[in-house]
Order: C-alpha cells, then sequence, then structure tokens
C-alpha cells in the first residue's frame, strides 16, 4: 500500500512509491504544515494575489473586446479622461465604499452582516418617505436630515437580525441574507405602488423622484468634478475607522470576534457589543442608499443597487479589517466596475464585473493560505531532507 | 416540486457538511449548474441530459474553485464560498448569455407511478412527476441510511467531529472531505439545472433568486438530520410557490407579500429552532469541526 | 480497570508478521528508531534520536514537556513525519504514510487526549475505520460486536453511550480498547495516568507488564519519574529533543534520571512563612449545572483567607472546571453565595468578580484567558483595558497601552516576536508565563489558578510555583485546582478534595499521605481517619 519497505541499503533511492498508489493516491502525497506569518508577507501575498486576477482580467478584456487597437484604451480613456466619466465614477465609488465599510465593521467582530444591500434600500426608503413628507423643506436643512434618516432605516433594517444574532445567537448571515430578499420584494411593492411615477415609461420600476432640493450635487476641486456623495462617504468611513481602531468600543468587538470565551472571559458584555457593532453597520448601509438616492438616483428604485451590498461584502473582506483598506479597494473595485460599463461597448458582459471580484476573492484566500502555510512532500525513505514543495518558508514556529 | 431544487442542493450541503466543509457559495453553484443544464438542454434538445450536465457543471465548478483550495490549501471556507458564488454569479451569465428567454423546447415527461396515481385526489397531484423529484425524495433516506448504518457514513461522521480522532484510527480526513464536496458540487448542480430546465423552464440570470442560501438555512434547521431535511425543504417549497399560487387564485395580496414569505419562513424558523437552544446546554448537531482547517 | 488485563494477556488472533517473529525471539529488538530528527517551523523537536525498543520490555520515555517525547510517539504511529532517520520493524526499513501505515505494521496508540469522536457512540468509536467491521450494518450488529469485546475484556461500559456523557478514566478504557482490539504488537501510552487515581494507575501498570510478558512492545510517555521506575524496564530519558541517556532499570535511580530531565540539580521549594487575614473567598453552598443540564457542582461551601494557599485536588471531571468557573462568574450558579474580597459576586457575572479583585488562571489558556488571534498588546490589556490609565473616556491611550504591555513581557521574561504579533504565534509555555503573570499581576485579592503547571516543564512549573506563593505572602488568597498531588502538597496550606461534585474531605498537608487522599479522589469514603472529616 502506501509503505515501502526497501531492503537495507536502499536499493530503489527515493523512489519508493511504486507500489499500487493507496488510494490516497496523489491526496496522500502532500501535506500542509504552518509557519509562521509575518505581517509583512501575509500583505505582500495579499498584495500580489490582489492585482493578478485585476491584471488577467486587463489582458482578458483587452482580447475580447472588438475595438481595434486595443479595447483598455477605449474603456480607460472614456472612463477617466472625461470630466464626465470621472464624476459618474465617483458617484459610483460613494455607496460602495459605505456597503464595504459596513460589512468591514461587522468583520471587526467576526460578524457578517451580508444584508447591506437590503439595508441599503431600507435606508433609501426612509429617506424617501420623510422628502415626501416634508416637501417644502429647505435644502440645506432637509440634505443632512434625509442622510441621517437613512441611516436610521438602516439601523431598522438589521434590528431583527442584530437582536436575533445577540441574544439567541441565529446566524446573521442568513437572517440579514433573507431581509435583503424581502427588502428587495418591498421595494418593488412601494416603487409600483404607493409611490408609484405617473410618467414612468412601462416596466421601469421606479418611484416619483424627491424633491430637487434634495439633490446632492457636485463638488469641483481643480476642475473635475466630484460627487459630494463621496466625501461623505470617505468622511464616514475614515470616522468609523478611527472610532473602531482607538475606542473600547472598538477593542471589545475586536476581543468578541477573535474569542467570544475570552471576551467572556474579560467580563465583556457581548451580547450588547454584538448588537451595537451589527448596528451600525446597518447604519453605514443605510446611509450607503441615503447617499444614492440624493446623489443619483433621486427616486425609489430597484436601480439604488446593482448588487452594491454583494460588492461590499467582497471590498470588506478584501480590505482585511483596514478602513483605508476599504477606501481604497472600494475605488478600485469602483473603477473596475466602471471600465466594465464602458466595455460593455465593446462586447464585454457586464457582469463579467463578479467574476473579477470572485477571482480577487478567491485569489485573496489562497494567497492567505500559502503565506500561512506551505507544501511539503512526504518524505520519501531515504533519509534526506524533505523536498518544499511550493514555497520557501522562512522561520516560524507551530508544533503538533 | 419547488421544493426540489431547494431538497437536491440542501442535502448536498447537509453531505458536505457532515464531513466539516462548510460551503457558503451554494448559490453560484446552482446559478452554474442552471445555466449549463439549460444550455445544453437547447443545444441537445434532450432535458436529461441537461440535467446531467448541470450536475458536472456544478461538480466541476465546486472542485476546482472550491474543494482544491478549501481542502488541499486551507483557504478560509467561508471567504472562499463567498468568491465561489461571486465567481458563480458571472460565470452563469455568460454561459447563458446567449439563451436567455430562449425556449428550451424540451421537457422531462412526468413519470406516473403505477398504481398510486390512478388514486382519485391524491394520485395526479402526489405520484405524477418529473423523475428527477422522486430521485429527489429517495435522496434524504438514502444519505441517512449511508450515514448511519455504513462504515463510510461513520467515516463521514467522525471526519466532521473529530478529525483527529478520525486520522488516529487511520481514516483519510482528506479524502472524505474531498469526496463530500465534490458531491455538494454535484447535487447543488442539479438542483439548479433542476430549477432552469423542469420548474421555470427558462434561463435567466439570478433565476435561483435566494434558493442556494435558503438551503444552507434548511440544514442548520433541520439540525443536519437527512429526513428532517426533506421535510424542511418540502416546506420552504410551499412557500415558496405561495406567491405564484395566490396570483393564479386571484388571492387579495399582492404578488410582493406573498413573495416575501419563504424569506421570512427561514428567518421565523431559525428563530424559532434556536430559541430553546440559546446559552448554554444547546443541543446542536452541528458537526464539531465544521469549517475547522486540517492540516494534513 | 483492573480487569484489562486479561486484555493484554489474551494472544492475538491474527498475529502481524512482526510480532510472530518477534515471539520467538524475546528480547530481540522489535523496532527501531534511527537517528530521527524532526523540526517544526524553525525549533527542532527531535535531534538524531535514536533507540531500540526489545520484544518484552515495558519501556518508559521520560522528559519534561517539550522534550519531544510525544512527537518521537507520533512518528512510530505515523502522524509524524521525521526530517530524517529511519524506522525499522523487525529487519526491514519502514517509511509510515499515516497512521493506517502504522496500523498495518502492528503499531497502536492511545493518545494523551485520547483522539476519541465525543458525539459518537462506545460502539461506534470502537468500529471507527476497523477493516473488519461489514461494510454496511445496523447499530444493532457493532453494538454486538462491542460487547463481545467488552465481555472478553471485562471493560463495564455501554455499547451505546455517547462517550462526551462518559468520565474520563472510562473515555480513557475505550480508547485503550480500540487500540487493542486491533492487535498491536507494539502498544504506545501518551501520559496514561495523568486521568487516573494511584489506584488505577497500579492497575494500568499491571496491565502494561502483562502485554509486555506476552511477547508485546509496551511503550509509555510520562514525565513522572516515580511511574516510569514503578513499571519499566526500560527507561530512556529526552531532553530538549534529545536522547539523554537509556538505560535499564536496575540502572536507574530517582536522581539521575531527575538530572537527566533537566540538565541541572533541582532545588527545593521552601515555604515562606505568611500570616492568615480575612477571607477573600467565601463560597456557601455552591451548586452549578454542568453543560448538559446535570449537577456538576453540589452543595460546595469554600473559603479561603487572604495569604493562604488552598489547593482542590481530584480527578479532572469531578466538578472542578465547574466550579472554578463558576468562582469566577463564567459560569452561572443555581443556588447559594458567593463572595469575593468583601463583595458579593451576582451569578454568571464575571465582572463581578474582576470588580472584586479576583484572577482567574484557566485550564484552557489559549481558548479562554487569551484571545488567540488578537496581539500580544491587546491580550496584556485584557484585564486592565477599562483602567483610567490605560483609557480617555471611550477612547484608548495607545501609547499607555503599548508602555502596559512592554512592562508586562518585561517582569514575565516572556519570549515575544514583537508586541503586535499575535498570541498564537508565542509557543505555550510563553503563553502561559504572559497569563500568569497578568492574572497575578492584575488580582487584588483572589486568584483561581486552574492546572497552571499543566504543559509546562520543571522549570517553568517551579516558577508558577513559586508566583502563587509570593502572592500569597503578598496577601492575596490562592485557589490552586491540580491533579497534580506533589504540586499540592508543595505548595498548599491546606487540601480539600472535591470528588462528583462535592467536597469530601479538608485536610492538612502535614497530616495526610499522598494515597490517602488518592483514595479520597477516587470516591473512598472514611479512607482518612476522621481528624476533620467531612465537608467544612
Amino acid at each position: 500500500m502506501g509503505v515501502s519497505a526497501s531492503r537495507d541499503g536502499g536499493g530503489r533511492g527515493g523512489r519508493f512509491r511504486r507500489a499500487p498508489a493507496s488510494r490516497g493516491g496523489p491526496l496522500q502525497k502532500w501535506k500542509l504544515e504552518t509557519r509562521s506569518a509575518s505581517g509583512k508577507r501575509m500583505w505582500w501575498y495579499r498584495g500580489v494575489s490582489f492585482v493578478t486576477p485585476l491584471m488577467v482580467a486587463i489582458l482578458a478584456l483587452n482580447a475580447v473586446g472588438n475595438a481595434p487597437g486595443g479595447a483598455v484604451g477605449e474603456t480607460i480613456r472614456l472612463t477617466f479622461g472625461t470630466r464626465f466619466g470621472v464624476q459618474e465614477f465617483t458617484v459610483l465609488a460613494s455607496p460602495l465604499i459605505l456597503t464595504g465599510a459596513a460589512v468591514a465593521v461587522g468583520l471587526r467582530a467576526n460578524l457578517w452582516n451580508v444584508g447591506a444591500d437590503g439595508q441599503l434600500f431600507a435606508g433609501a426608503w426612509a429617506a424617501t418617505a420623510v422628502a415626501y413628507a416634508a416637501p417644502h423643506l429647505v435644502g440645506w436643512l432637509l440634505i443632512p436630515l434625509l442622510l441621517i434618516t437613512s441611516a436610521v432605516g438602516g439601523i431598522l433594517w438589521i434590528l431583527i437580525p442584530a437582536l436575533l444574532r445577540a441574544y439567541i445567537g441565529v446566524s446573521e448571515i442568513l437572517t440579514t441574507l433573507m431581509f435583503n430578499f424581502v427588502a428587495y420584494l418591498a421595494t418593488d411593492y412601494f416603487a409600483t405602488g404607493p409611490w408609484r411615477n405617473p410618467q414612468s415609461i412601462g416596466g421601469a420600476i421606479m418611484s416619483r423622484p424627491i424633491q430637487p432640493q434634495a439633490w446632492l450635487s457636485n463638488v469641483s476641486p481643480g476642475g473635475w468634478s466630484v460627487s459630494v456623495g463621496l466625501v461623505i462617504a470617505l468622511a464616514c468611513v475614515v470616522g468609523v475607522g478611527i472610532a473602531l481602531r482607538r475606542s473600547l468600543f472598538g477593542y471589545r468587538a475586536m476581543i468578541i470576534g477573535t474569542s467570544a470565551r475570552a471576551a467572556a472571559y474579560a467580563g465583556m458584555n457581548v451580547r450588547r457589543t454584538t448588537l451595537r457593532i451589527l448596528i451600525l453597520s446597518g447604519a453605514v448601509a443605510g446611509l450607503a442608499g441615503g447617499v444614492e438616492l440624493l446623489a443619483d438616483v433621486h427616486s425609489f428604485s430597484s436601480s439604488l443597487s446593482n448588487d452594491t451590498g454583494f460588492i461590499g461584502i467582497g471590498i470588506g473582506v478584501l480590505a482585511g479589517g483596514s478602513f483605508l483598506g476599504v477606501s481604497l479597494i472600494g475605488v478600485v473595485i469602483a473603477a473596475v466596475l466602471a471600465l466594465s460599463e464602458s466595455a460593455q461597448i465593446f462586447g464585454v458582459p457586464s457582469e463579467s464585473v463578479f467574476l473579477i471580484i470572485g477571482a480577487m476573492l478567491l485569489a485573496t484566500a489562497m494567497g492567505e493560505a500559502a503565506a500561512r502555510y506551505r507544501l511539503v512532500r512526504r518524505a520519501p525513505s531515504s533519509g534526506k531532507a524533505p523536498d518544499c514543495g511550493l514555497t520557501r518558508a522562512k522561520d516560524g514556529s507551530g508544533q503538533s | 416540486m419547488s421544493g426540489t431544487p431547494m431538497l437536491f442542493t440542501a442535502l448536498g450541503e447537509l453531505l458536505g457538511e457532515k464531513a466539516g466543509v462548510l460551503n457558503v457559495g451554494l448559490e453560484g453553484i446552482m446559478l452554474v449548474g442552471g445555466a449549463t443544464g439549460y444550455v445544453v438542454t437547447c443545444v441537445t434538445r434532450d432535458a436529461n441530459l441537461g440535467l446531467l450536465a448541470g450536475a458536472c457543471g456544478g461538480l466541476l465548478f465546486e472542485l476546482i474553485l472550491f474543494t482544491m483550495p478549501v481542502v488541499l490549501l486551507n483557504t478560509n471556507q467561508v471567504v472562499t464560498g463567498f468568491a465561489l458564488w461571486l465567481l458563480g454569479l458571472g460565470a452563469s451569465k455568460i454561459i447563458g448569455v446567449h439563451y436567455e428567454d430562449v425556449s428550451a423546447h424540451s421537457f422531462v415527461p412526468n413519470v406516473h407511478l403505477p398504481v398510486l396515481s390512478q388514486l382519485p385526489f391524491v394520485g395526479a397531484v402526489l405520484f405524477s412527476y418529473p423523475w428527477p423529484v422522486y430521485v429527489a425524495a429517495s435522496l434524504p433516506v438514502g444519505a441517512w441510511f449511508v450515514l448511519s448504518r455504513t462504515q463510510h457514513g461513520l467515516s463521514v461522521r467522525a471526519v466532521g467531529d473529530a478529525p483527529r480522532a478520525a486520522e488516529a484510527v487511520g481514516v483519510s480526513v482528506r479524502r472524505w472531505r474531498v469526496t463530500c464536496s465534490v458531491m455538494t458540487g454535484f447535487f447543488a448542480g442539479l438542483g439548479g439545472a433542476f430549477l432552469t430546465v423542469v420548474y421555470v423552464g427558462r434561463w435567466s440570470p439570478g433565476v435561483t433568486s435566494g434558493a442556494g442560501w435558503i438551503a444552507l438555512a434548511i440544514v442548520i434547521v433541520s439540525n443536519w438530520h437527512p429526513l428532517r431535511l426533506m421535510v424542511t425543504a418540502y416546506g420552504f417549497g410551499v412557500l415558496a410557490s405561495l406567491s405564484g399560487v395566490g396570483g393564479a387564485l386571484g388571492w387579495p395580496v399582492s404578488s410582493e407579500v406573498l413573495g416575501m414569505f419563504p424569506y421570512i419562513g427561514a428567518v421565523v424558523l431559525l428563530c424559532v429552532w434556536m430559541w430553546p437552544r440559546r446559552g448554554r446546554g444547546r443541543r446542536l448537531e452541528a458537526p464539531a469541526a465544521l469549517g475547522a482547517i486540517w492540516l494534513r | 480497570m483492573a480487569t484489562l488485563v486479561r486484555a493484554m494477556v489474551t494472544p492475538p488472533e491474527n498475529a502481524s508478521v512482526a510480532v510472530t517473529t518477534a515471539r520467538d525471539a524475546m528480547g530481540s529488538p522489535l523496532a527501531r528508531l534511527e537517528k530521527i530528527t524532526k523540526t517544526f517551523g524553525g525549533v527542532a523537536a527531535l535531534r538524531g534520536v535514536s533507540l531500540t525498543f526489545d520484544v518484552g520490555e515495558v519501556h518508559a520515555v521520560l522528559g519534561g514537556n517539550g522534550a519531544g517525547k510525544t512527537t518521537l510517539m507520533k512518528i512510530m504511529a505515523g502522524l509524524v513525519h521525521p526530517d530524517s532517520g529511519n524506522l525499522w520493524f523487525g529487519s526491514r526499513r519502514v517509511t509510515l504514510r499515516s497512521a493506517k501505515d502504522a496500523l498495518r505494521f502492528g503499531v497502536g496508540m492511545v493518545h494523551q487526549d485520547f483522539r476519541l469522536v465525543p458525539q459518537l457512540s462506545v460502539a461506534e468509536n470502537i468500529h471507527l475505520g476497523w477493516s473488519s467491521t461489514p461494510k454496511v450494518r445496523s447499530s444493532q450488529t457493532i453494538e454486538r460486536r462491542t460487547r463481545a469485546l467488552l465481555e472478553r475484556y471485562g471493560a463495564d461500559l455501554t455499547p451505546s453511550a455517547r462517550v462526551s456523557e462518559l468520565a474520563v478514566g472510562q473515555q480513557q478504557q475505550v480508547a485503550i480498547l480500540r487500540t487493542l482490539s486491533r492487535d498491536p504488537s507494539l502498544v504506545i501510552l501518551d501520559e496514561p495516568t495523568a486521568v487516573l487515581t494511584p489506584q488505577e494507575s497500579a492497575s494500568l501498570f499491571e496491565m502494561m507488564r502483562a502485554a509486555a510478558d506476552d511477547g508485546r512492545v509496551v511503550l509509555f510517555i510520562t514525565h513522572k519519574i516515580a511511574e516510569a521506575l514503578a513499571v519499566a524496564s526500560r527507561v530512556s530519558v529526552l531532553r530538549n529533543g534529545e536522547l539523554a541517556g537509556s538505560w535499564p532499570r536496575a540502572e536507574c535511580e530517582s536522581n539521575r534520571l531527575a538530572q537527566a530531565m533537566v540538565g541541572r540539580a533541582i532545588a527545593a521549594i521552601r515555604g515562606r512563612e505568611r500570616t492568615r487575614g480575612a477571607a477573600v473567598l467565601l463560597a456557601q453552598c455552591i451548586a452549578a449545572l454542568g453543560d448538559r443540564g446535570e449537577p456538576a457542582v453540589r452543595g460546595v461551601d469554600l473559603e479561603v483567607r487572604s495569604g493562604e494557599i488552598l489547593g482542590v485536588a481530584g480527578i479532572s471531571g469531578n466538578g472542578q472546571l465547574e466550579l472554578a468557573e463558576t468562582l469566577c462568574g463564567l459560569r452561572p450558579f443555581e443556588s447559594g453565595r458567593l463572595t469575593v474580597g468583601g463583595k458579593p459576586v451576582r451569578s454568571g457575572r464575571p465582572r463581578d468578580f474582576i470588580a472584586a479583585g479576583g484572577a482567574f488562571i484557566p485550564e484552557d489558556r489559549i481558548g479562554v484567558g487569551m484571545a488567540a488571534d488578537a496581539s500580544v498588546e491587546a491580550n496584556a490589556i485584557l484585564r486592565t483595558y477599562e483602567s483610567r490609565q490605560l483609557r480617555r473616556g471611550p477612547w484608548q491611550v495607545g501609547r499607555e497601552v503599548s508602555a502596559f504591555a512592554r512592562r508586562l513581557v518585561a517582569d514575565t521574561e516572556a519570549v515575544v516576536p514583537s508586541l503586535t504579533a499575535p498570541v498564537h504565534q508565542l509557543s505555550g509555555g510563553n503563553a502561559q508565563r504572559l497569563l500568569v503573570g497578568r492574572e497575578i499581576r492584575f488580582a487584588r485579592t483572589l486568584i483561581v489558578a486552574m492546572y497552571p503547571t499543566q504543559g509546562l516543564d520543571i522549570a517553568a512549573s517551579a516558577r508558577v510555583r513559586e508566583e502563587l506563593l509570593v502572592a500569597a505572602c503578598r496577601g492575596l488568597g490562592v485557589l490552586l485546582i491540580s491533579e497534580d498531588l506533589d504540586e499540592i502538597y508543595t505548595v498548599a496550606d491546606v487540601i480539600v478534595v472535591m470528588y462528583h461534585g462535592s467536597i469530601v474531605a479538608r485536610i492538612m498537608p502535614s497530616e495526610s499521605r499522598p494515597d490517602e487522599i488518592g483514595l479520597l479522589m477516587s470516591g473512598v469514603v472514611g479512607a482518612v481517619e476522621p481528624r476533620e472529616g467531612g465537608a467544612l
């Protein structure tokens, strides 16, 4: 079977596995060993694995696109070369950064808020409702009010899953996800029902627009046109990031995230902190809805989110707990999205962005694994040092 | 009928989880299986072939993109599962891009069970279904049998509960994890294919609308027991078909509200089921080593 | 346990090749390890170790923690692959790829942590991976087979019982049976007496000798010199991954072995004079439930005074863990009153316990006492993160936190890669040092220490005991829960024995002997003459 028994003197030397492979076959040839992960190495691997799918995607774009002489160049020009392009890009990036931040907030305590999409809609819903209720309120009063309302809307939408998770232990992944679907259906209902736009072209799921004074416009630093929404998003993310890094609340969340038992041991109120983290996460996601409503779509419709919440999950995970990372990665992903929108002209299907992000996630996960472990071929019986299969390890600990 | 896709997927996931592998990318697999199955059906005009193709597509998808990274390289199961889902979203759209709104012109005929389908009322309702439905109904029984009454099943359970113990007696943890994970892919793909080829009859991106995720909930709610899983899956099927039924019967409630039932139902069920188990004294039968990394 | 003697004496039915040839040649080598080296990461666990195991011997492998004993045995059992070196069975050089291969060669190992599947029944555990079990079978079938096995070996267990519901000693029986049922010719036992009373250990030794006399080789790992001397026919000592010596029993004596294990003469711990003050722990009639709803702590009364060390002796699984958790607020208690440092501690409120100045060194250091993936810094302040020094309102003061952590690391002489490195990168010993140091420094009134020296080598254990003594001198009260009677005897001022969730005796160390306590630990009432018999 898998045992070699060579005669003394090792006639066949190292090549011992000529016996019929045990049913483990190739699976048994390799094993993994832990190696100490230096932070630097981890980031290096993650960085490489983050960038690689992007490169591949760009190359693929180039190959697939129909434009003569490089679809890539054209796409980039369209997206970033025009004032309008950049503006649209910032509009696109704002909610993504916010949902990414929302997920990152949850992840700090190892809680997965998959319902960012639903909370986004809930936030927008709340803001729309308030907007309809106060048609004559003046702009500079209305906008902050609506933004706050959208955050509250997000909180309301995550409240039940948060309570269930904190006090009963129901998986927040499933509950927030289910609420997503409920939110989609509710959006359809409201947008085509009570809030229906009498002038809408048949088939569009869109409500009456909200009053113009609530629309967020753009700032224009140095000739470029940047959506105010982006500013809000970045400010929010930075604020939340600092708060979580430096506060006792953030510390508690981190401990709970790594070890709930240690947290209980330290006397922390796990339930209360869990609840608060999820509420914060919901608030940020709701805010994303508000920003999208005010800056982009201007009415309550299902186009408020293009799976923004789910892409936000990707962003949150890729950022690995760093809120700065959320901003950066959010921008990168938004760029990818914007590019892929433009690339549609050249025949690249729009869903390919999911492929790209999925590939990035997978690559990052593999990169992390590669940083943590090394692959070692099982030692042949000759007594030589083993062949290090994949990567060299540096120093490390790890002991059975 | 509507419970069948979820049943397939949930059962597949159950097998995987019993061996300790948590796959959150079920939705993605279903989508890929659905797209593949539908395309093959359109091309070959053979629905049965399409179903098989969908299952195989799911299997391959899962094998390459999930099983290998997770079992062999020890990547984080949750993250890889999410990646799988996103990749599934993209891949399925690309596969099915030319076949949206194209009719397959091929059906899987209903199989009328000989005597039982003649029964006055019950016959037509319960015993005249396409063959995959019968397969799906018998799968949980088979799974239960294998898991509790065979050595292989014992090995699987040991691998999921206490991999170190299994290894100490010579059971190959890796082998079983791969096997069960691959089966997850197969059945989830089959579930997706059934959905597009038989149930809905059309392919469109997002046709699964959360079925893969509900399958995860089904596994938890059924306490990892195959027979309870069957009941739960059909229950969800009933809930899911409410909006269609309601529309047909002219109920005064809007279709959207009815459509919410499966999802709210999932939440309520989870809640109800976990309520007595909060705090200490849980009787969660989850495989103890679910999601745990395994270094050999 | 004593009845398992028959198990080993019964000749194996399907004798593996190695045993048949060996039995004809008692005393000849059955297996041999040659220059085995194994490195984990950059740490060498074994360095060129060579050992021979002869048929018919009981071979003890002695060594402190981290000496490499378990690694060596795992190599023999196919669970770990040596980086270099050879393994010989009989006259064949062999490479083991997995435990399955080892089983084929007749090697059976009973692990320190048993490696059973708690969720499965006794029968299922025994039949797991057993090639002679029919592929398709009902639970009745395997229960029947198990019953036959149990009868044959005289073990008193129910085949259908869930392993998680068995007492620890019974679980060990299941583990041993599982190994025996495969008819091994080389049996490895890893620290088998850790969970046994002295009487049960003696039976185990009988069994081991009987097995060896029958032509097998029995290998056992231990860190207790007395045990090795009691049963082994040959003793090998490992230290720091190297073979420090291997002698037949006749040439062994205690000090020489100890020196080989540690490398230097060991100084005894001297007790110090301490004054007793007011009670820092007062537990009255505490009752608590275990994880499955069964009563685990039954009406326990305890009192620990300031400056006093109270030792709680008992075999693990008799409620000590639940008791410790209850005292610290990690487990709610159903009835009774708890007062720490004069302040009442409410049921299930760790905060109360912490606020009263209590510290807890848990059994599961890395799982409970520390957050393994969090940084050293974050863990250092786990007790004190809310102190005014480390915070300003809701915000943490990063500088102070780092300074605090740095001080702690320096004081405890723990070796850490950096302050921001996650704790799971530290070796077990270093993490334990940090934990113990943190708790002892934090405590203002009471320290509850649960198996604080488990897994530590002799030098580190001595340090920990020193620190506890020093803490007591400082005026703290210490509740020491330990299975190591030597330790309790060395350190404690008062000893109570816990059995089945109750305190069955309270004794002064000077007035009793370890074996008497051993009897008490296994529930034999009245083993000690009534000096202060019964509960408090």
